[in-house]
Formats: structure tokens, C-alpha cells, sequence
């Protein structure tokens, strides 16, 4: 009993995560900030920067629900932890898994973006408003695209139980084999993040935070913490399936790193697309490419 | 069997994931100030002030995007039973399974093509 | 509860707005119906403060009332006040004049550069053009002392000279800036997820820009052949002339070609300029009064056509003078256009026409129920002081 405790609240789940978040937060930002000519930022701004928002006064805005406001961010954030029980995290075997458990483990991870648009729309404040439309409608374009994705190795390994489908990864790299999935999911999970060119529900030059804008203090600090978690378990679960799995430590941090990299590359390449476009982009051709790419897995296995 | 069990995990695991967030909160507490006042709790339209209602109608937009999209995702869960072990279903489910798959791009193509994608 | 009208406003103080103004934007959704404006945030009351102030002092005082293209505030001052006194500045200055003004032009638009590039999320554009900024920004110090506001004019003349290592830097830094100005070009008109942003947004025909009566790059880009350096040539233009660049599509694309083109052409211009410096005086002496009369003098700033009207009553404070900006001109373009785009193209297009509000807000008479008043400047500091006091 203390040992799975201890294994959900430090590690390798929990305070783990967090940390890992924190420093993954870091690297990308310094990545980025080197991608783009810049110093960056140094190793314990992510972490700092938590500290300020915790110690800041919550500012709770005229005309809004103040449990739901308080409560969201909260949710976000034990969703987010909650998935991670499910997930090889650094290297270790899921501490639970159950035939299924992915679906579990993608919609907890879902669990965050719906707190963000609740979060959004609770609020009086019209780019919140805005920002929770535009977060919603992001959802509603990219999951069914991540979900098809991650369905590609599910079905590969003939299993919907994590654990069973990393063994069946661990001998081949799912990315030979599928790469359109590989990327459907990684740019899938980019618009889960939020991040660019997938940052129009909080862009920042036209509706100033998004959904974020009336949180100041520990609630911000709680998003930006799910999101960061969601970052590692993001990160994890697509190495997981695509990259030859996750056995050891090592492999965990080179592998998830070098996705890392990968993501920020596109950071720094793209514009950020409106709104229409990201939902054109993914209804378009991320829906019927991860559909394609999924009906030539089928046949090749009726093939077999 | 067991699966309950397994299953009793997540709710187990969500209760005490509630731990890390609420241990910030009340420590914040103690050290965060707490002065809150009418100016400071307006809500921020960038310097002016609020005119009007905020909650208003929106457009029906959003509303087609999440039909599409609740259509697709739950679609998409019952795909995954199927596919994983479809191996061992006979061939009125596998050709149950191909319809619905069939059925999921027609929707898709139908939504296209009455311009249902088309952000008006 | 059908009826009701989403409006989202914009400013004065939101992340787009590097300055403050206010907009107001009603969507359906995220398309945006309507569109207004409300300027006058940056008010500072410079018109009224120059009356107060003797001619040497305003020319300090006008020089601040932008940030950006200051050497092009003050050498529109000088050039009306020199036409008012009857005396013309030695040709050497003249082309110093022209220099510094190039310069900033440089620096005014890889500026504007960076901020649309940010304004579509193009982060890593931004930071780039603002890294070759610095380039210009080292240029204009070495010559001037000053990264920004860099009192280069005198009245009846400019306060230094070009010297061989000041030349060197500027001809090394324009070939570095030459070689940069030809990738972002390549970049705006080539990176096709940046065109998705900017081509076919914004559509403005000659025809509305003639009628919104749009100047500068933003009038150019829509087919619009108007550039003051070449139409009433001012300063040296008439012996260094250039060549307008003009474009006709009109769209948000055509306002980065025109003004990255435009980068081209000065550079072409200061080499020559360079090459063939007149020698000669810096300065002419001027009198302390100015005889009384009226002027006007009209400039090519980095945004546009700027207007000055000065009138003297031969003292040697000026009796008024009235600026009119670039900004002013183009801001009715802005709401026009606002209309059946998206939200999300609402910070490019405000940037298109490379606002400046500073060099927008000086209004000077308050109204006060019909019957107009002219305010002293203490009344006003007084009224101003009053009026935050009460706020508390």
C-alpha cells in the first residue's frame, strides 16, 4: 500500500511528472528561443515562474461562478496526473493498466482543453468567450484525427491495453511502417498543446490570453501545469508507440527529447493559422489521411 | 473479473490526484496577498469598460463543428473494440465493422461536400 | 436575445496595441460586421505646448512626438521654417538631411517588419528582422550619438558631419541589411503558410484608396503612384531622385513587397547619396524672429505623407502649428476593410498601415457644449491634473 502510494504521489506519477514537466516547459522554450536567435530562458524560469503565480493575489472577476472558477483548474490538473498512471513514464512500466486503458488515458488527457473552454465560457470577459470557442472547435478538429492515430498501433498490436501494445512496438519502429499516423499524432498533440502555429485560442495579439485571460495567480498556475504534464504525457505515449517503445530511462529521455525537438522546429517555422484554417487543415486531410492510412493497414492484414 | 477493480483505480487515483493541486492552494494561501476590490474585479475588455450583455447568441457555426465531431469521436470508440480484435470476430461482424467504416467516410465526404467544413 | 451583437473591443491597452487606441469590433462568430475606431489616448498636447516655446525649443519638442520616424517630424519643421525666414539650408545639409531620413526609414520599416510578422504569429520573423534592426540602429548611433530621437536638423542646417569611418559603417552595414532584405523578401512572398495570412486579406482598390485618401506604403501597394520624395521634391530629393514603388494587388502581401522594396530603393539612394556628398556648410545662420506669415510643408515619413502647417506672427514663439500624421490618413482604411474579415486578421490589417498613434493624438481645443474654447496650456495642465486627481 505505501509503495503504490508512493509510486502515484512521487514517482515515477505525481511529483515526478510535475518536474519533468517543468524542465521539458524549459527545454522547449529554450529551444525555441535558440531557433529563433534568441538567449532563452534559463533553467529554473518555468519553475520560478510557478512560484510567482502561486504567491500572486487570485483576482476571482465580477459575474463568475467562483466554484466552477476555482474548481476547474483543478480538474485540469488531476486529469492530467490521472492519465499518467496509465503511461510508461520515464522508462518504467504503466503502475495500472486494464484492456482499454488507452481510451481511458487519451480522454483524461482530453479532460484539460474541456476544463479550458468551461474555464472560457464561465467567464463575462469576451476574449475568454472567444478563446473557449476557438478552444472547443481546435478539440472537436484535431481529436478524432489523434484518436485515428493512436487506433493505427492499437490495431497493429491487436491490443487496447498500453502495456500490451509497447511490447508489440518494442521490436519495430511503428514509424517505418506508418508514418502518416506518426505525424498526424505528434501534430495532433501540438494542438492539444496549444501550441504554434495550433496557439489560436490564445493568441495573444488578437484576444490577448484566450480562455486564460481572467485567471491570474494559482488557477493560471494549475492550467499551465496540467498543460505541461500533458507535454510529458503527450510526449511519451507518441514515442511509445511509434519509436520503437519505452524501456529504460534512457531510452525515454532520448526518444521524448527528440520529439521535443521535432516540436519545437515547427514552432518555429510556422505562421499561426486562423481558426478556419486549423479546422479545414485537420477535417481535410488529417481525418482522411489518418482514415487512409488506417483502411491500408486493414487490407494488408486481410492481405496477410 | 477484476476489471472493476482496475477500473476503481482511475477513481481512486482522481482522488488523490486532487492532492497536488489543493497542496498549492493552501499553501498559497498563506503566503499570497488577499485585497480584492470593485475596480480590480472588473472584468478585463482591454481599459474600457463592459457594454452590454456577454452571453449572446453565437453563431451555428460551432454548433455543425461539434456535431461532426461528436459523430466522428464516438464512432471512433467503438472502432477501437473492433479493430483490436477483429482477428477473432466472424465475418458478419468484420462486415458490420467494414459498414460502419464505410458509413464514417460518407459522413465525412456528405459533410464536405454540402460545405459543412466551409467556415462561413 | 437574438438580436444582440457580439462586440469585442479592442485596446487601449491589449496585447496587439503597442500603443494605445481603441477598437471596436462586432463579430458573428469570428467574422468580423463591423468595425470603429476611437483615437486620442496618447493625447499629450504637443500642438498646444509648442506655442508656449520659442522656435529653437519646438524643434526639440516636434522631434518627440514620434518615436520611430522623429528625424522626419523635425526635419518637416525645419523645412517650413526655414521656407517662413527666407533661408535655405547649405546643400550639404540638405543631403545629410536625406541621409538620416533614409536611415530611418530602414530602421522604420524592418520595425514595422517584425511587428506584422508578430502580428500573425510569425514569432521567429520577428525576431530575426529585429536582430538586422540592429544593424541600422548601430549606423544611425555612430552618426548621431542616438539610437532614436537623433537631433540630426538645426534650424537652417543639421548639427554634424559625415566623416570616412561613419561612411564605412554605413556602406558595410547596407550591404549586410541588402543580403537580409532579399531572404525576408523571398520569405513574404514565398512561405506559403505565411501567405495563407496575407494574400487576398485586406483587398483595397486604387479606387477606395484614393476615396479613404490612404498615403504612403499602404496607398502604393493598392496601385496608388503617390510619394511626396518624387511629386514636390524636398530637402535633396530633386538631385538624388528614386523610384516609387508601386504594386497593384492591394492586399495584405502587397503592403510587405512594397515596403520591403522600398528597403531596396533607399539603400540604392544613400549609396549614391554617399558617393556623391556635396561639400560644403553644415549650417546657415538663422534669425531669432521669424517674419509673419504661413506655411505649409509636406514630407515623405516611413508611413506616409506628413503635414505640417506653421504660422508665425513674427515673434519668437510660433503663433500655431498643425500636424497632420500619416497615421490619421490611413486609420479610416482600417475600419473600411475590417468589414467581412475574420477576427483573427483584424491585428494585421491594423498593422498594415503601420500605425503610429503617438504621432496621431495631439488634439488641442477642448469643446465644451457647442461653444469652443482655446485652452491655455497651464489651463489644460491644470484640467488634466484636476481630472486624475477626482478619478483618484
Amino acid at each position: 500500500m505505501l509503495a503504490s502510494l508512493f509510486a502515484l504521489l512521487i514517482f515515477p506519477a505525481g511529483l515526478f511528472v510535475l518536474v519533468n514537466g517543468l524542465a521539458y516547459h524549459w527545454i522547449d522554450r529554450k529551444l525555441v528561443a535558440r531557433l529563433q536567435n534568441r538567449v532563452g530562458p534559463r533553467w529554473f524560469q518555468p519553475a520560478a515562474d510557478m512560484v510567482k503565480l502561486l504567491a500572486n493575489e487570485e483576482v476571482l472577476p465580477t459575474g463568475v461562478d467562483a466554484r466552477l472558477f476555482t474548481a476547474l483548474p483543478v480538474v485540469a490538473l488531476a486529469g492530467a496526473l490521472a492519465a499518467m498512471i496509465y503511461l510508461p513514464i520515464a522508462g518504467l512500466p504503466p503502475l495500472y493498466n486494464f484492456p482499454g486503458d488507452l481510451i481511458v488515458a487519451v480522454y483524461l488527457l482530453s479532460l484539460l482543453t474541456l476544463c479550458t473552454g468551461l474555464a472560457g465560457a464561465i467567464s463575462k470577459d469576451r476574449f475568454s468567450i472567444i478563446g473557449a470557442t476557438r478552444a472547443l472547435t481546435q478539440l472537436f478538429s484535431y481529436e478524432a484525427p489523434f484518436l485515428l492515430a493512436l487506433l493505427g498501433p492499437a490495431f497493429a498490436a491487436g491490443s487496447w491495453q498500453i502495456n500490451e501494445i509497447m511490447a508489440y512496438t518494442s521490436s519495430q519502429w511503428l514509424i517505418l511502417t506508418q508514418p502518416v499516423g506518426f505525424v498526424v499524432a505528434l501534430i495532433g498533440l501540438m494542438g492539444k498543446l496549444e501550441m504554434a502555429p495550433f496557439d489560436t485560442p490564445e493568441a495573444e495579439t488578437e484576444i490577448v490570453a484566450g480562455a486564460m485571460t481572467e485567471y491570474s495567480g494559482r488557477g493560471l498556475a494549475l492550467f499551465l501545469l496540467g498543460r505541461e504534464v500533458e507535454l510529458v504525457g503527450g510526449l511519451t505515449l507518441i514515442a511509445a508507440f511509434y519509436l520503437g517503445g519505452i524501456n529504460n530511462p534512457f531510452d525515454y529521455a532520448l526518444k521524448t527529447l527528440v520529439l521535443l525537438l521535432g516540436v519545437a522546429g515547427v514552432q518555429t517555422l510556422m505562421t499561426r493559422l486562423r481558426i478556419d484554417q486549423v479546422v479545414g487543415l485537420w477535417w481535410r486531410y488529417g481525418a482522411l489521411l489518418a482514415l487512409g492510412q488506417w483502411l491500408l493497414l486493414l487490407g494488408q492484414r486481410m492481405g496477410t | 473479473m477484476n476489471v472493476l477493480n482496475e477500473w476503481a483505480f482511475i477513481g481512486v487515483f482522481f482522488a488523490i490526484a486532487w492532492i497536488f493541486p489543493a497542496l498549492p492552494i493552501v499553501a498559497s494561501w498563506f503566503v499570497r496577498p488577499h485585497k480584492p476590490n470593485a475596480l480590480k474585479k472588473q472584468t478585463y475588455e482591454s481599459g474600457v469598460e463592459t457594454v452590454g450583455d456577454t452571453w449572446v447568441q453565437f453563431k451555428v457555426q460551432y454548433y455543425i463543428y461539434g456535431l461532426v465531431f461528436l459523430v466522428f469521436d464516438v464512432e471512433m470508440i467503438f472502432l477501437f473494440p473492433w479493430a483490436v480484435a477483429y482477428e477473432r470476430l466472424d465475418w458478419f461482424a468484420f462486415g458490420a465493422g467494414f459498414l460502419f467504416i464505410f458509413l464514417l467516410t460518407d459522413a465525412l465526404i456528405y459533410a464536405w461536400r454540402k460545405d459543412a467544413l466551409e467556415w462561413i | 436575445m437574438s438580436k444582440e451583437q457580439f462586440t469585442i473591443p479592442i485596446g487601449p491597452q491589449h496585447p496587439a496595441l503597442k500603443e494605445p487606441g481603441h477598437f471596436t469590433l462586432t463579430v458573428d462568430g469570428e467574422v468580423v460586421t463591423g468595425a470603429s475606431v476611437r483615437l486620442g489616448y496618447a493625447h499629450r498636447g504637443i500642438e498646444k505646448a509648442v506655442e508656449s516655446r520659442n522656435w529653437v525649443q519646438d524643434l526639440y519638442l516636434l522631434e518627440r512626438i514620434c518615436g520611430i520616424c522623429s528625424h522626419i517630424h523635425a526635419t518637416a519643421y525645419c523645412l517650413g521654417v526655414e521656407k517662413l525666414a527666407g533661408v535655405t539650408a547649405p546643400p550639404r545639409a540638405q543631403a545629410i538631411r536625406v541621409l538620416v531620413a533614409e536611415l530611418e526609414r530602414i530602421h522604420s520599416h524592418l520595425l514595422w517588419l517584425g511587428v506584422a510578422a508578430h502580428q500573425a504569429g510569425f514569432d521567429t520573423l520577428f525576431m530575426y528582422s529585429w536582430r538586422d534592426r540592429e544593424t541600422v540602429m548601430e549606423v544611425l548611433e555612430q552618426l548621431t550619438g542616438n539610437r532614436v530621437n537623433y537631433s540630426a536638423n538645426l534650424l537652417g542646417g543639421v548639427k554634424f558631419d559625415v566623416d570616412t569611418r561613419v561612411l564605412e559603417t554605413i556602406l558595410s552595414g547596407l550591404d549586410f541589411l541588402e543580403t537580409r532584405t532579399h531572404h525576408y523578401l523571398d520569405i513574404v512572398s514565398g512561405d506559403r503558410i505565411f501567405l495563407q495570412r496575407t494574400r487576398g486579406i485586406g483587398m483595397m482598390t486604387s479606387e477606395q484608396a484614393e476615396r479613404l485618401g490612404v498615403t504612403g506604403p499602404t496607398a502604393r501597394a493598392s496601385g496608388v503612384r503617390r510619394d511626396i520624395r518624387v511629386d514636390a521634391p524636398y530637402a535633396a530629393y530633386d538631385r538624388y531622385p528614386i523610384q516609387v514603388v508601386v504594386e497593384t494587388t492591394g492586399d495584405l502581401e502587397a503592403r510587405f513587397i512594397v515596403r520591403l522594396k522600398e528597403l531596396l530603393e533607399t539603400y540604392h539612394l544613400i549609396r549614391t547619396l554617399l558617393d556623391g556628398l556635396p561639400e560644403g556648410d553644415l549650417k546657415t545662420r538663422m534669425p531669432r524672429r521669424i517674419a509673419a506669415g504661413e506655411t505649409i510643408s509636406r514630407v515623405e515619413a516611413p508611413r506616409g505623407e506628413l503635414f505640417y502647417f506653421i504660422k508665425s506672427d513674427g515673434g519668437d514663439q510660433p503663433a500655431r502649428i498643425k500636424v497632420r500624421t500619416p497615421t490619421l490618413s490611413n486609420m479610416a482604411s482600417v475600419t473600411q476593410l475590417a468589414v467581412g474579415h475574420q477576427l483573427a486578421d483584424m491585428p494585421m490589417l491594423l498593422t498594415g498601415i503601420d500605425p503610429c498613434f503617438s504621432c496621431n493624438d495631439r488634439l488641442t481645443t477642448v469643446q465644451t457644449s457647442g461653444e469652443s474654447e482655446t485652452w491655455t496650456w497651464e489651463k489644460l495642465r491644470q484640467y488634466g491634473i484636476a481630472s486624475y486627481r477626482e478619478r483618484g
